[in-house]
């Protein structure tokens, strides 16, 4: 009893200064499509949960990794061993990230498949591609922060990579490089954008698509233009949406420590510059498909180096991916061409899955 | 009697959510605050060991210590100064010794033998040991990782 | 008659050919021989990187002769002094007219040694050529080689420590040019797989004996029986001290066989274990006592292998628990640092078998096995420790479903 009271004397304050009332309602207001489909709309949730806990854990990490080559690994091994839950810790931030990655991926296709993307909702589709760009550049920068062996030689591998393009393609490597190896100042480069550089564009553009998110509110299920509206179910985004999401964000909690748990990772050995590469050098399981693709290519593919036509395909790719809405004049209105833009998307995804399978088959 | 059974339910539902809530949040911050609280034993990559009181150390005198994982050697010779290596053979991982007779730092396994300041002087060692940064702070030998 | 005309034109063509070819020059002798057929133009190619032509002697200073001089050189003019190649069994001496001479050498290098020759004549090499003439045996160039030679510590040089075993291999391991001397050709073979040979060969380690170690290098000598364990103690020094002090030593001075190579092997010396000392194939003890533990002998033998094994065992299962505990993340350095000390304890106990003295090996091995014990434990207690975080992952699962479960049930009643 007393706590509700206070409760409602706290609420009546801010209240009284902001208008809470108005927030509340227009959440209220909100109405979220209840339909087969639905279950894709949590994604997005879930994708922003795993950002907090990448932000916290993050946090609570930089309170002893110290970067640089000596003392990187060091205070790695410290943290996991000595700390309390230091193991901990690091082992959900590990996870969430690759789970992130894994969410945002499934958030976006689904979003494609559900054809989200069309108008209105074009900027919203753009700035969450960047979105994804990002979680992929916050994953290839983090990965390097532990200088173990294996992040050390896929960080080389990865960044040689845009040695192949022509012209600028040393500038390029030596800008992200910090110098023209992978050394501590590689190290210290990586760490300052994965700790600063890359949450500040994030959280911007995070907001940019939420903001775009609440003022243009979810997207109805295509099925629903054939439907008379009277036959449209809805709920409430607050308190309904919110408490299923939040019901949704606990089990992935749940999934996480468990994972931290039972499959702990490991150190791995510290990172030598001067050893030679150790064999069946891959990276992260999200850039396999592209490391697989690259590595079937031939050498030359007419008068060009084979890896740059590749990095060329896929750079083209992204960015016809990134523009969808913008040239698929034929989803929004229900033209049959439209079939052929899901087709090519289920093109998209087998390719990728399946040079991501034989990636990891063929080592 | 179904409201009150009602209103019951409703108070047990809102105890139920208050409870798990509060478990929750402290299941969150009990892990969280133990991980802030500094761990009692030092990061001797960075810290500096301590390897007794310099008092304790006999002018000619070696001794091992714990550094990390590795053993070191610490040595104060006949002049008095202070001088500490990792006691790693660097022929073939031995723990050398201090042999104050003849003033050498000396490996058992295959006579390697290293001068007072770690270099290789004869025997099959081919580098010289990894020296110690050595610091005396109120009577107490610290050993760290050279800078 | 054509052919005759062909072959005497030819001739004159060739000898006028090298009349003109030598123009006017400080070393004439380079201008002629870097012409001539490959016999004697090679010392030209190759004399530029040897060690005596970056030290500035020419051809002349060796082999004597008149380097000014324009034509070709003439043994039969005295003024001339013209020495040319030596044979095989003046070679020493050609050599140690500068390299014997202690106030010549200390103008080039004051650190060398002078005494090469005094060794080389107490040397088996020295003494078939020298004292019987025999041509086959090593002369200075046959390891050094001529026109070519390096300093013994450039890695090019065909004496240097990683060189030196193919380099008395080459007749060592011949056996058809050593068929007349009796001795075996299989030592390269030997040392090759032994863990001094992989040690220098394979991984490059300078610190393991090369044949001149033992042998010696200018005076090379197969060791003596009574020596060769003083030989190996130049770096076995505790094996050595123990074997000496022991009561084995005077028993196999009297028998006259060898200390160290009796039960190790003189090239074929391979990482000694734990089944030398025991019953088989591989058991040192068993050369020479009856395999069975009436023996007094053998019995000794078993003992200490028994305390061997406990403590190598002991050893393998506390790294292999320590190994599990570091992969989970758990803190391993103070364990790390105590197999370690298990390490030095194992090596000081296999030093002791030396001495012939069960007790003094069981001694040392004791704290060994001990400290495995304890590292054996303390693994274990961390591996457990891991296991807990299984358990508490258990309980702030209930939280967490017990958190869904309230949240669920307060959506029913929303929208129930």
């Amino acid at each position: 009893m007393l706590f509700k009271q206070r409760y409602d004397q706290a609420y009546r304050w801010i209240n009284e200064r902001i208008g809470l009332d108005g927030i509340i309602g227009f959440m209220r207001k909100k109405e979220v499509p209840v339909s087969t489909v639905s279950i894709w709309y949590y994604f997005g949730g879930i994708s922003l949960f795993l950002f907090m806990v990448q932000v916290i854990t993050g946090i609570l990490l930089l309170m002893y990794y110290r970067p640089g080559p000596n003392s990187s690994y060091e205070s790695l091994q410290f943290l996991v061993s000595k700390v309390h839950f230091g193991w901990l810790v690091r082992d959900i931030h590990s996870w969430s990230a690759n789970l992130m990655v894994l969410c945002v991926f499934i958030h976006m296709f689904s979003v494609f498949f559900m054809k989200s993307y069309r108008k209105p909702r074009e900027m919203t589709w753009i700035s969450g591609m960047v979105l994804l760009f990002l979680v992929l550049a916050f994953g290839f920068s983090g990965y390097l922060l532990p200088w173990n062996e294996l992040a050390f030689f896929a960080t080389k591998v990865g960044t040689d990579m845009a040695g192949s393009v022509p012209l600028l393609g040393d500038f390029i490597v030596r800008m992200v490089r910090g110098g023209s190896d992978v050394t501590g100042a590689t190290l210290t480069h990586f760490f300052g954008v994965h700790v600063a550089a890359l949450p500040g564009i994030f959280v911007l553009v995070l907001a940019f698509h939420l903001f775009l998110l609440q003022r243009q509110g979810m997207s109805k299920p295509r099925a629903w233009d054939k439907v008379p509206e009277s036959e449209h179910k809805v709920m409430p985004f607050f308190p309904n949406f919110v408490l299923r999401e939040l019901i949704f964000w606990l089990a992935a909690l749940a999934v996480i420590n468990a994972l931290a748990v039972f499959f702990p990772w490991e150190l791995g050995a510290k990172a030598d510059p001067f050893a030679p590469a150790p064999a069946g050098i891959k990276p992260e399981w999200y850039f396999m498909f592209m490391f697989q693709t690259l590595k079937m290519l031939p050498s030359t593919i007419g008068a060009i180096e084979g890896e740059l036509v590749g990095l060329a395909l896929f750079n083209l790719g992204a960015l016809v991916w990134l523009a969808l809405p913008l040239w698929d004049k034929w989803t929004g209105v229900d033209h049959p061409k439209a079939r052929w833009v899901s087709a090519f998307g289920g093109l998209v995804v087998l390719f990728i899955v399946f040079m991501t399978v034989l990636g990891y088959v063929l080592s | 009697m179904e409201k009150e059974s009602n209103s019951d339910r409703r108070t047990f539902l809102s105890y139920f959510l208050g409870g798990s809530s509060l478990a929750f949040l402290g299941a969150v911050a009990y892990p969280v605050l133990k991980y802030l609280t500094p761990p009692a034993e030092k990061d001797s990559a960075v810290e500096a060991v301590d390897a007794g009181k310099a008092d304790e150390f006999e002018k000619g005198s070696g001794k091992i210590v714990k550094f990390g994982s590795k053993p070191a050697l610490v040595v104060r010779g006949a002049d008095g100064e202070f001088r500490a290596f990792i006691a790693v053979c660097t022929h073939l991982d031995c723990t050398v010794q201090y042999v104050p007779e003849e003033s050498v730092i000396w490996c058992a396994c295959h006579n390697g033998k290293y001068d007072l300041n770690g270099i290789n002087i004869s025997g099959p060692p081919p580098r010289p040991l990894t020296p110690l940064a050595v610091n005396v702070q109120q009577g107490v030998v610290l050993i760290s990782k050279e800078a | 008659m054509k052919a005759k005309l062909l072959l005497i034109s030819s001739a004159l063509a060739i000898f006028t050919a090298t009349q003109n070819v030598c123009g006017v020059d400080e070393n004439n002798c380079l201008a002629c021989h870097a012409k001539l057929m490959k016999k004697y133009s090679t010392p030209v190619k190759l004399y530029s990187r040897d060690i005596h032509s970056q030290v500035g002697l020419i051809c002349s200073d060796c082999h004597g002769g008149d380097p000014g001089r324009e034509r070709r050189h003439d043994r039969n003019e005295a003024a001339q002094a013209f020495i040319g190649a030596p044979a095989p069994e003046k070679i020493p001496a050609f050599c140690d007219r500068c390299h014997g001479d202690a106030d010549y050498m200390r103008s080039f290098n004051p650190g060398l040694p002078v005494d090469q020759l005094v060794k080389y004549r107490t040397s088996r090499h020295g003494q078939l050529l020298l004292g019987k003439a025999d041509s086959k045996a090593a002369n200075c160039v046959s390891c050094h080689s001529v026109h070519d030679i390096h300093r013994a510590r450039d890695p090019g040089s065909s004496v240097y420590d990683t060189n030196i075993p193919k380099t008395c291999a080459r007749c060592h391991s011949n056996s058809e040019y050593m068929a007349d001397y009796g001795i075996p050709t299989d030592q390269y073979a030997d040392y090759a797989v032994s863990v001094h040979g992989a040690a220098l060969l394979e991984r490059g380690d300078r610190g393991a004996p090369a044949c001149n170690d033992c042998h010696g290098n200018h005076g090379a000598t197969p060791v003596e029986v009574q020596n060769i364990s003083q030989v190996c103690g130049m770096c076995h020094v505790n094996n050595e001290r123990l074997y000496r002090e022991s009561f084995h030593s005077s028993i196999f001075e009297e028998l006259e066989m060898p200390g160290c190579e009796t039960c190790h092997g003189n090239h074929a010396v391979v990482a000694p274990d734990e089944s030398m000392l025991g019953a088989g194939d591989n058991s040192a003890c068993g050369q020479c006592h009856e395999q069975s533990e009436d023996d007094a002998g053998f019995a000794l033998g078993l003992n200490m292998k028994k305390e061997l094994d406990s403590l190598s065992i002991s050893f393998a299962s506390a790294t292999l628990l320590v190994e599990r505990a570091g992969q989970r993340g758990m803190e391993i350095s103070e364990l790390s640092l105590s197999l370690s000390d298990i390490r030095q304890s194992a090596i000081k106990s296999r030093t002791a078998v030396h001495a012939f003295d069960d007790m003094a090996v069981a001694e040392l091995a004791a704290p060994g096995i001990e400290l495995a014990e304890q590292v054996a434990q303390s693994a274990r207690q961390l591996l457990t420790e891991h296991q807990k975080r299984r358990w508490w992952l258990g309980g702030a699962t209930l939280v967490l479903l017990a958190l869904i479960a309230a949240l669920y049930l307060r959506l029913r009643s929303i929208e129930g």
